[in-house]
């Protein structure tokens, strides 16, 4: 270990509050006499607030999608109740207008449709993808994705998670293949397991398709908090389409 | 979700355990989001900025769970109220609207406020660890933010012994350095 190495180590402990009393005190005497010392631990300083700011943005994006998990699932029941109320009392007095009413809900919905089925496209997967999963199941799966046999895709791909439950790859091929099949509520519990883990490689790709799968569901606002971790990122997967996206939900 | 109490809430998000931190963020998430919002939407706030809001008062109540020494001397659900009313005042101030003076927060502002790092050069910072591996993001996170000790972060990244994580970081930290120096704005003054 070099010498300035034990002396970050000095400073972090200092920083960090883990210093005994009587080190502290010595530390603290060092500094008063020594300029450079105290420019370090400036410096170090910096670097302590610059990680924390570091990871505040990565909890925060957490926090997001948390937010998208925790708050519709509350918030839906109460909104569809209200509309109800609302839809009846104006039917039980105008028919016409309930009539109305129920067609433009029903075009509202077709939107939806509409704007998932403009940006949806299957992830690819590529033959290189594989883990430790016996290579004629991963071959079945790559075979059975690119020919569109969904039923039989997921459940390969079911087979190979219960191996590698970890796999994103694998998580994305199953969310996909739900997402195919009209499951979207399936596929977005296949999304957050990828999403929870915080996974670098394929976290961008678990928030979109999530996003889509929200949108299919019918979860519009839900879909644009996930959307905007994307658009708020030019750097990540996605990213214009993401902007496009949530552009034509808002 | 069940209600979780304040120990197990506190004790979740000190753990090294991922699963558990991110048991106990949803506990809280789930637990203190109505108070905190219809706070916020009472004071002038939309729905969309009590949502904001609340996520930045669970970074900063995280962030300092994780110091060392630190314990509450209040409920949770107080301690949030406290930054939350802190954290909404100064935006509501930012916004030059004003606030009722009875609600003024009674706690210094900086002592909560101070750990949203907004500061350019943090930021800087921050970007410059974003152009870093996988393995120097999780080791410094794991040492500044999570606070945890080296034999933990060893554990953890499955490293030899507590020596390895050491000279990890201390590698990282150089190479963090390197980084910062190549960076319009923050090259001057490093070793």
């Amino acid at each position: 270990m070099k010498k300035s190495d034990s002396k970050d180590d000095l400073i972090d402990k200092y920083l960090l509050n883990r210093l005994s009393d009587d080190a502290k005190r010595a530390f603290e005497n060092d500094l008063e006499n020594d300029p450079q010392l105290s420019e370090q631990l400036e410096e170090q300083k910096d670097i302590l607030m610059g990680v924390q700011a570091f990871q505040q943005r990565q909890l925060k994006e957490d926090l997001k999608a948390m937010h998208s998990e925790l708050i519709p699932s509350q918030a839906k029941p109460k909104l569809r109740t209200l509309n109800i109320y609302r839809l009846t009392a104006i039917a039980a007095v105008f028919a016409g207008i309930a009539f109305a009413l129920g067609w433009m809900l029903q075009s509202q919905s077709k939107n939806h449709e509409q704007l998932f089925a403009d940006f949806y496209q299957p992830y690819q997967l590529k033959i290189g993808q594989r883990g430790s999963a016996p290579e004629q199941q991963t071959a079945d799966l790559l075979r059975q994705y690119s020919d569109k046999q969904y039923e039989a895709a997921l459940a390969s791909a079911e087979s190979i998670l219960a191996q590698e439950p970890n796999n994103s790859v694998w998580l994305l091929a199953a969310g996909n293949c739900l997402m195919e099949l009209d499951r979207p509520e399936e596929a977005i519990a296949r999304f957050d397991q990828i999403i929870n883990r915080n996974e670098p490689f394929y976290l961008q790709q678990a928030i979109w398709y999530k996003a889509l799968a929200l949108l299919q569901f019918g979860q519009e606002e839900a879909a644009a908090a996930q959307l905007k971790t994307l658009a708020n990122n030019p750097n990540a997967d996605h990213h214009q389409e993401a902007v496009e996206l949530l552009k034509a939900i808002q | 979700m069940n209600e979780q109490s304040d120990d197990w809430i506190l004790s979740g998000l000190r753990s090294p355990d991922k699963g558990k931190r991110n048991q106990a963020l949803k506990a809280v998430y789930s637990q203190f989001y109505q108070s905190m919002t219809d706070f916020v939407c009472k004071n002038s706030g939309s729905e969309a900025e009590a949502a904001d809001v609340f996520q930045d008062v669970i970074i900063v109540f995280y962030t300092n769970a994780q110091e060392e020494g630190f314990s509450l001397n209040c409920s949770i659900k107080t301690y949030l109220y406290s930054i939350c009313r802190n954290l909404w005042f100064n935006t509501l101030r930012r916004k030059n609207k004003v606030t009722p003076t009875d609600e003024l927060p009674e706690i210094p502002e900086e002592d909560f406020v101070q750990v949203l790092l907004k500061t350019e050069r943090q930021q800087l910072i921050a970007k410059a660890i974003e152009r870093m591996g996988v393995g120097c993001k999780k080791i410094l996170g794991f040492y500044y933010f999570d606070r945890f000790r080296m034999k933990k972060i060893a554990e953890l990244m499955g490293l030899a012994n507590e020596q390895v994580a050491r000279n990890k970081k201390a590698d990282c930290l150089r190479k963090l350095r390197k980084l910062m120096k190549e960076t319009p704005g923050l090259e001057k003054n490093l070793r």
